[in-house]
């Protein structure tokens, strides 16, 4: 009968929950690629790693294991300036900025609403694109002060940026097909650009010309007639001077472009790669799809290598591929949960 | 540099399926019973054994909420009385949000509670949320544990909960009432009045529960920077913006016009308003992302019973009327607030079903049952922006049983029950199930037991026609089950003892989750197979000692839920493993002593660590859950005055103030005190 009694003294003999431990060492190379791993919306499991090219080192979960703190829900995107890397987590409304050498947090860029991606007009001025906010704030980069918005009106959802002379054009993605265009000198709103259904990804090539893929909406969105596009801007005119239609079944994502700026590659099941003066898609695609399931893509600029994820299935850590230019499998590793970005350093 | 479909749909989805809850569907009642609660928290000693086998239920593990854990769990929902007193594991998203079960390691539509007839799981979602239903609206909860739930309906792979009121006819008028105030702002009252006589009852109940809601809490998750010395400041922050609002009443008539006949007639409404908390890795604008569902449900159900010789007629026909709403918005300033997700919906159930036990003799019985249900759900989400996207779809079940009772003789009894489920006019394949009991010392407490079944659980309507995602196509989830148990129950010199421990194990087919598909929403796909196994071991004992009279009742668990799917490359290291956020160990242990006027209870709940992946991966701390100890403490004190009895208590939750996180990164409340006063008349 005592051992029943005393048996619920037992308690707080474990440790603690959500506190992680920082102790491991990481070194951080100062050439390759982070990879932003998203982790599940709801779960807060994001998190950043590393890998280097040149030694095929990986180093997975660093955020966390530098800084003791969790990365947040749903690492969206991440660009570098200065030193300083920026990482916006989506659904956390945040953007955590990171010493790119030694991995330490340094500060962080909060009260946001649904942040996606991060552009910077200059060293003072940086813009950050938002999902529901319908509008874009305007932030102080080394101050991480938020200095004023930049109003959408009709447009809920902003995502992607693409900066030519003092003009930032912008996709609106979610239910709209617009780009807009706002004058960076003064962040107003100054034309928008009809385009194909639901914008995303944008890219320049070595033309100075905008290329924006439209991802058509999704299949069984009751909306009806999709036609997924891929379609090119001159920025001078701000009209659509080339659409390439792809078939309504067909669902494109993650637009890039190689690092010579000649050629553009998405995946829409496998990678598709077309060169910027080409006048048709073609019939197949650069690298077939095969048993993956691609979930991202990303070029390195310094000299082209494919890097590809698939998230498996979504609930376990993702598979990243890197190819060659030519498409010749060069390395693959494990890295966080839905890996979906690349930052190159 | 790319763009992201998926988060967005991901999103709503989740939103979908995090939220809405309950609902809908059958069958029958016990009205002739008449073992109230009484809200008396001295233990009388009663003695609850009895080694005559039941052979209807030979084989079958069925468990009972005693009624002292009723009665401690009285103000608090649901989730907390099976999480403190039973084997099934709660997945719980916080104070007053949503919480969701495991039972024998399945997944939460695969439990099933049925309450006096009515099943509450959402036709729309298959699960119900725990956290809605008030433990003040039942009066008797028992689990009928993996295929033992067949007498009732299929598709509990895991288990049914059955929730059953019941009047007492000696009755003239009496009453309760408890009124409770707790940390946070929370505010407990209860009402109760019961009038009647032998031939008519009526018991009506209402409750009003509301909380704040707004814990402080110290974020580690998030941190400063301290400018002068570069150290971590963890902000002190408050669960905003989750405050619960829940109200209901219940009204029963009871009526006994003739010898053998009953007649009763229930109505339920509820109301509850609440929200998800948000992560503590949060740092959006104040105003953004704010969440709020409120759920209203109508449960009218009608029963009669008519006893003819050497048999009992059963018909019960009732409702289960859902409406959902939810809303995600952020107010920006300025600016028009953004409706991110605004989406409603209906699902409504009405059965009627028809029941006859016929008792050829005190050993051989036939137990008939045939019912027909139909569920129907709206479900309408509109994005912002967005074109609404909606679906409306019905179902119709027809489903009939047979089960076949025999007793061999005073130790051995079997019996077997046959199935068949019509689902929108096509066939199921049958389901048998067969039981066997054996007391091998005739006078002993002492029994084997054993049950091995199939058993179907229907994709829901969600699974099947949800916008964008739903795939009309799948497959139903195949279940063959084996469970293998044996007890004791009796009495060890003065002590009233009683332990049972049940091995299980499962083979399910075609088990449903839903994963990101290629074209950027989230579908339901098959798996091809997942086992399930365990054991369940439950002890109590209670007696006196001297003047003090104790009472002890004990759970512990181990569940294995293992991924039998084909992987999806060579990649995938999800197959063997153990299915996210099942535990493999739990425990429980509710203990409760009185002396005198005086009574204590300490509750304690353990559960082993849990994995939100599906590799198990332990390589980061992000992915797992850690294991946490609960403790809970109830004093109390009778008090009489003027010949009005009334009970005062003291709740002391989170005793020891751990830090633990039930789901990833949800908050939970430190140490919290409610204080309540229960009056009887």
């Amino acid at each position: 009968m005592f051992f029943v009694l005393t048996l619920p003294l037992f308690y707080g003999c474990m440790k603690k929950n959500g506190v992680i431990n920082s102790s491991l060492k990481v070194n951080i190379p100062s050439q390759g690629v982070f990879i932003i791993n998203e982790g599940n919306f709801m779960y807060g499991n994001a998190s950043l790693s590393d890998y280097d090219p040149a030694t095929r080192i990986v180093q997975n979960d660093i955020f966390s294991s530098i800084n003791g703190l969790p990365l947040g829900d749903v690492a969206q995107s991440m660009v570098i300036q200065n030193g300083f890397g920026y990482i916006v987590i989506n659904n956390s409304g945040k953007i955590y900025v990171i010493d790119t050498t030694s991995g330490k947090y340094v500060g962080k860029i909060t009260g946001l609403t649904s942040p996606r991606y991060m552009h910077f007009i200059s060293a003072e001025k940086s813009y950050i694109t938002d999902l529901y906010a319908g509008k874009i704030s305007i932030v102080n980069p080394t101050t991480y002060q938020i200095t004023g918005t930049i109003l959408t009106p009709g447009h809920a959802s902003t995502e992607q940026m693409v900066q030519w002379n003092d003009f930032l054009f912008v996709s609106c993605w979610s239910y709209d097909n617009t780009v807009l265009v706002i004058n960076t000198k003064t962040d107003q709103v100054v034309d928008s650009i009809k385009t194909g259904k639901q914008p995303g990804g944008l890219v320049q090539d070595k033309f100075n010309k905008i290329w924006v893929l439209c991802d058509g909406g999704w299949v069984k969105s009751g909306s009806g007639g999709r036609i997924p596009m891929l379609q090119r801007i001159d920025p001078s005119t701000r009209t659509i001077d080339e659409n390439f239609s792809l078939t309504s079944d067909a669902n494109p994502s993650r637009l890039a472009i190689n690092g010579t700026g000649d050629s553009i590659l998405f995946i829409n099941a496998g990678i598709w790669k077309l060169g910027v003066n080409q006048t048709s898609l073609g019939d197949h695609p650069f690298l077939i799809a095969g048993t993956h399931l691609y979930y991202s893509l990303a070029v390195d600029p310094l000299n082209s290598e494919l890097y590809l994820s698939d998230a498996i299935d979504y609930q376990q850590d993702g598979i990243i591929y890197r190819y060659s230019s030519l498409g010749v499998k060069i390395d693959s590793f494990k890295v966080g949960i839905i890996p979906g970005s690349f930052c190159f350093k | 540099m790319s763009n992201n479909p998926p988060i967005f749909y991901l999103r709503k989805l989740n939103h979908q399926l995090f939220f809405k809850v309950l609902i809908v569907v059958l069958m029958n009642t016990e009205v002739a019973k008449s073992q109230h609660i009484t809200d008396t928290l001295r233990i009388k000693t009663i003695e609850v054994f009895t080694n005559k086998i039941v052979k209807e239920d030979a084989g079958k593990t069925i468990s009972k909420i005693d009624s002292i854990s009723m009665i401690k769990a009285l103000i608090s929902s649901l989730s907390e009385l099976i999480a403190q007193n039973t084997t099934i594991f709660i997945k719980d998203y916080g104070r007053g949000a949503m919480a969701t079960a495991s039972f024998r390691g399945t997944a939460p539509s695969h439990t099933q509670v049925i309450w006096n007839g009515i099943n509450l799981n959402s036709p729309m979602l298959g699960m119900v949320d725990f956290s809605t239903i008030p433990v003040y609206f039942t009066d008797n909860v028992s689990l009928l544990h993996g295929s033992g739930s067949l007498s009732e309906s299929s598709g509990a792979l895991g288990g049914t909960i059955k929730l059953e009121n019941s009047a007492n006819w000696q009755n003239k008028f009496s009453g309760r009432l408890v009124t409770g105030i707790g940390s946070y702002g929370t505010q407990d009252e209860f009402f109760q009045v019961n009038g009647g006589n032998r031939i008519f009852q009526s018991q009506s109940r209402a409750f009003y529960n509301y909380s704040d809601n707004d814990f402080p809490f110290v974020n580690k998750l998030i941190a400063n920077i301290d400018p002068q010395t570069g150290a971590y400041l963890y902000p002190t922050q408050r669960n905003e913006n989750s405050q619960y609002k829940n109200y209901g009443f219940l009204q029963e008539f009871y009526f006994h016009p003739s010898e053998r006949s009953f007649l009763t007639l229930r109505y339920w409404y509820q109301s509850n308003d609440r929200s998800l908390p948000r992560l503590l890795t949060n740092e959006t604008a104040v105003n953004a992302n704010i969440n709020r569902q409120s759920d209203k449900a109508h449960r009218p159900v009608l029963e009669w019973k008519f006893y003819v010789t050497k048999g009992t007629l059963n018909v019960t026909l009732g409702s289960n009327i859902e409406l959902t709403t939810y809303q995600l918005k952020t107010i920006v300033s300025g600016a028009a607030d953004q409706i991110v997700t605004n989406s409603h919906s209906r699902s409504a159930t009405y059965f009627i079903k028809a029941g006859y036990n016929y008792q050829f003799s005190d050993n051989l019985s036939l137990i008939t049952n045939a019912n027909i249900t139909t569920n129907s759900v709206y479900s309408n989400n509109s994005p912002q922006n967005g074109i609404s996207q909606e679906y409306d779809r019905q179902r119709k079940e027809h489903s009939a049983s047979v089960q076949l009772s025999k007793s061999f003789n005073n130790q051995l009894s079997a019996n077997l029950l046959v199935r068949e489920d019509l689902i929108n006019g096509r066939a199921t394949p049958i389901i048998p199930s067969a039981g066997i009991e054996y007391h091998p010392f005739a006078d002993k407490g002492y029994f084997l037991k054993g049950n091995l079944a199939r058993n179907y659980h229907q994709p829901t309507l969600n699974d099947l026609y949800y916008i964008p995602g739903g795939n009309p196509l799948l497959k139903a989830e195949e279940g063959l089950m084996a469970d293998l148990g044996n007890g004791y129950s009796g009495k060890i010199g003065k002590v009233n003892f009683h332990a049972d421990l049940n091995g299980y194990c499962s083979g399910i087919n075609n088990w449903i989750i839903w994963l990101p598909a290629p074209q950027g929403y989230w579908e339901p796909y098959n798996m091809k197979r997942v086992n399930t196994g365990g054991i369940e071991l439950n002890i109590g004992v209670n007696g006196k000692l001297h003047r003090v009279s104790y009472h002890l009742n004990g759970n512990y668990t181990y569940s294995r839920s293992i991924n039998r799917d084909d992987p999806r490359n060579w990649a995938d290291e999800s197959i063997g493993k153990q299915l996210p956020y099942i535990p493999r160990h739990s425990a429980n242990i509710l203990w409760n002593l009185s002396f005198a006027d005086f009574h204590f209870t300490w509750s304690w709940t353990y559960y082993s660590e849990r994995f939100a992946t599906t590799s198990n991966d332990k390589t980061s701390t992000l992915n797992v859950l850690s294991p946490y100890f609960m403790n809970n403490i109830y004093l109390g004190k009778e008090i009489l005055l003027n010949k009005s009895k009334f009970d005062l208590e003291l709740k002391i939750l989170n005793l020891f103030s751990e830090e633990y996180q039930t789901v990833l990164q949800y908050p939970m409340p430190q140490r919290n005190f409610s204080l309540l006063i229960r009056y009887n008349f």
